[in-house]
């Protein structure tokens, strides 16, 4: 028999209630958009009475989309209670339960918006049939900006508990990740004068304390010794520096011997303090330029397969993928999973005779 | 908790960037994890309270369970869940008091929220069986700089003296920042320091001097680093001015003279505070307690004062779940009430609360 505790913190209202079997055996509910900690606490004390707390073996818990500070507090807790009891805990779209309530449903005769109050005068809001069927992704805007095509309009309510628990069964309601929707509030501060130059020996030390902090089977320094040992005939490397201080905070290398052959991207990292800022893209645009300088006629790389943000980065100026070599890459741990590698390659527009 | 006088506690810590879970039973340690976020707050220069909550929800599952494994224990071993209800951040307090929550009502054990400060003075008790005595405790960290005067540590803490501006943490960072130094500065700002003189430059002892009674009665055990960082900003400027860039040894010799600014001051307080309440025994805790400079300059001024110094391993000074365990643990031991259900966090919580009803 399923026994679920239900928790949602995704709305200015903490809600908590235990259902066996489709029935609500005990809910409980907290008005006050600031004190979810505090209320959930209490209602879960007052649940601890309920003859059907100890058989609860599944929790479910409200994802959001709702305001940050207050989704967390139902998501850690549930997360937490069911690795205490060793049950499982699902998480899904708090705003379906909001249309899939059965006293929405009974009133709906065509299709229609559900939006919730995300503060700063924005709303979170989903489309749904009439059935309660959600036919776009929750998201969050300015209520003037969202047209409601005179649909009706459920405003500002509250998730069903009972309807929570139906949804666990709808995969497309069904999330492990908080909706946050939202970015954090936090501007990058303006980087410091950059400066780009050649790499020598006596910047290998840097270089090394950033290989180690980026990547898991790092280059050692006489690999890198090596690799300036061919610079310039089939090497290139440049390094990254703030011009204040002169501190090294990224680099790049390509071999490209020159004469009609093609060249390859050895490297471009990032000190993981300095990304975000631009300067993954200007080593890119040095490497790419010695490259056709050299007349290569394409530039190859391989990238780390989950690495996104340089996948996105190399796609956006022109790379393509050719092909994928599985396994290629080690990992920290567990060592015996590897990555693969996507192979990626941009033509130079340089045609060799 | 009358059932043993040594409990097993598991303690959760998300007051600011770093997710630590630790669990003692009694008062020895049998793990401490340490999730930190500061990778990704490096990229703004400081501490981001969105970005901190959200990387507390994702570490602190992995957190808890790397601790059970650690301390080859089962959740359902445990007595009692203790958490930092405060000061802190207050969404990143509330991510830690909800898993703590939902951990105790889970397992159907009692919940401790404790106070983060006084949870930095208490690790120093684990994996050792001394009678706890009276202690003067300097607690410096990025967010705090007192001075605490501590007969009973689940008990009566007096703060004698606090910062009335930066906390000494704060001031590390800030000025590493001047130097040119990623964030977080502080370990980065102790390192460049070594090559460097520390008696370069006199940078300002601030509110050390003071010539009318009043105001020495008041400020004797405060503290101010804002001063002190315009100081170095001016020295910074107008060296830049004369010379260009700063050489790496001029850098090394402002890092120097900077860091044995704050600490002359800190210790000089302490060892001044312990002496006017006749006390024997002096505590530094804190992230700042794990600077190279402040542990050899102390161990020289205690040892001179007659004082016996205790400061707890680097890793125990940062901010961890072991020293929240630690605390918890102490409060069972001294048979404090758990806290109610429903407990509230504080993010501006004084360490006169050391418990949380």
């Amino acid at each position: 028999m399923k026994t679920s505790l239900v928790i949602d913190t995704s709305t200015p209202r903490t809600i908590a209630a235990i259902i066996e079997q489709g029935v609500v055996t005990w809910s409980g509910f907290h008005d006050g958009a600031t004190s979810h900690g505090e209320a959930l606490g209490k209602l879960i004390d007052e649940a601890k009475n309920q003859a059907t707390f100890k058989s609860i073996n599944q929790v479910v818990v409200g994802m959001g989309p709702g305001p940050f500070t207050g989704l967390r507090v139902g998501i850690a807790f549930a997360r937490t209670f069911a690795i205490a009891r060793e049950i499982p805990c699902v998480g899904v779209v708090s705003l379906d339960a909001i249309a899939g309530s059965a006293s929405a449903l009974a009133e709906m005769a065509s299709d229609f918006y559900v939006i919730t109050d995300a503060r700063r005068k924005e709303i979170y809001w989903a489309k749904y049939q009439k059935n309660g069927q959600r036919i776009s992704e929750p998201a969050v805007a300015k209520i003037d900006q969202v047209d409601f095509e005179s649909l009706l309009v459920i405003e500002f309510g509250f998730p069903d508990p009972l309807a929570l628990v139906n949804l666990t069964k709808q995969p497309n309601s069904v999330r492990t990740q908080p909706l946050y929707l939202r970015k954090p509030d936090a501007v990058l501060p303006k980087l410091a004068e950059l400066k780009y130059r050649a790499m020598n020996n006596f910047d290998l030390g840097t270089v090394l304390e950033i290989e180690k902090q980026l990547f898991p089977d790092p280059w050692n320094l006489a690999q890198f010794k090596e690799e300036l040992a061919g610079v310039p005939k089939t090497r290139s490397y440049f390094v990254a520096e703030l011009a204040t201080t002169q501190q090294v905070v990224a680099f790049a290398g390509l071999f490209c011997p020159g004469g009609g052959a093609d060249a390859d991207i050895q490297t471009i990292s990032v000190s993981a303090q300095y990304q975000g800022n631009g300067i993954g893209q200007g080593l890119l645009d040095l490497l790419i330029n010695t490259a056709i300088e050299r007349s290569a006629p394409t530039i190859f790389l391989e990238v780390r397969s989950e690495n996104e943000q340089a996948r996105a980065l190399y796609a956006k100026n022109g790379f393509t993928q050719i092909s994928v070599r599985k396994n290629y890459y080690q990992n920290a741990q567990p060592r015996s999973k590897r990555s693969d590698a996507i192979i990626m390659q941009k033509t130079l527009g340089v045609a060799h005779e | 908790m009358s059932k043993s006088l040594t409990p097993l506690v598991l303690g959760i810590e998300s007051s600011c960037d770093e997710t630590g879970v630790g669990i003692v039973l009694g008062r020895k340690l049998l793990a401490n994890e340490i999730a930190s976020s500061v990778a990704e707050h490096a990229r703004f220069g400081g501490v981001v309270p969105e970005v901190a909550a959200r990387a507390h929800v994702d570490a602190i599952l992995p957190a808890i369970e790397r601790a059970l494994t650690t301390a080859k224990v089962k959740l359902t071993d445990l007595d009692a869940i203790a958490v930092t209800a405060g000061p802190g951040l207050a969404g990143a307090l509330l991510v830690g008091a909800s898993a703590a929550n939902g951990l105790a009502a889970g397992l159907g054990i009692p919940l401790y929220g404790v106070n983060h400060l006084a949870a930095h003075v208490a690790v120093e008790y684990l994996d050792s069986d001394q009678v706890i005595p009276p202690t003067i405790a300097l607690l410096v960290s990025g967010g705090h700089t007192s001075i605490l005067k501590v007969n009973e540590v689940t008990d009566a803490i007096t703060v004698m003296g606090a910062t009335m501006d930066d906390a000494a943490g704060e001031a590390f960072d800030k000025i590493a920042r001047l130097l040119g130094l990623p964030f977080p500065g502080g370990p980065e700002l102790d390192r460049l320091a070594t090559t460097g003189d520390l008696n370069a430059i006199n940078f300002p002892r601030a509110l050390t001097l003071f010539t009318d009674i009043d105001d020495r009665a008041n400020k004797e055990f405060s503290f101010s680093f804002s001063g002190l960082k315009s100081a170095v900003a001016r020295h910074i400027e107008l060296a830049v001015k004369k010379d260009g860039p700063l050489s790496q040894n001029a850098r090394a010799d402002i890092a120097a003279s900077f860091q044995e600014a704050v600490v002359d001051v800190l210790l000089s307080k302490a060892v001044l505070a312990a002496k006017r309440e006749g006390l024997e025994h002096l505590l530094i805790a804190g992230g700042v307690a794990a600077n190279s400079r402040l542990r050899a300059l102390a161990i020289e001024r205690s040892t001179a004062a007659g004082l016996k110094l205790a400061i707890p391993s680097p890793g125990l000074c940062t901010d961890n779940g072991a020293m929240v365990a630690a605390l918890g643990s102490l409060a069972i031991q001294a048979g404090r009430p758990a806290s109610a259900a429903g407990l509230a966090v504080d993010p501006g919580a004084g360490v006169e609360q050391v418990l949380f009803a």
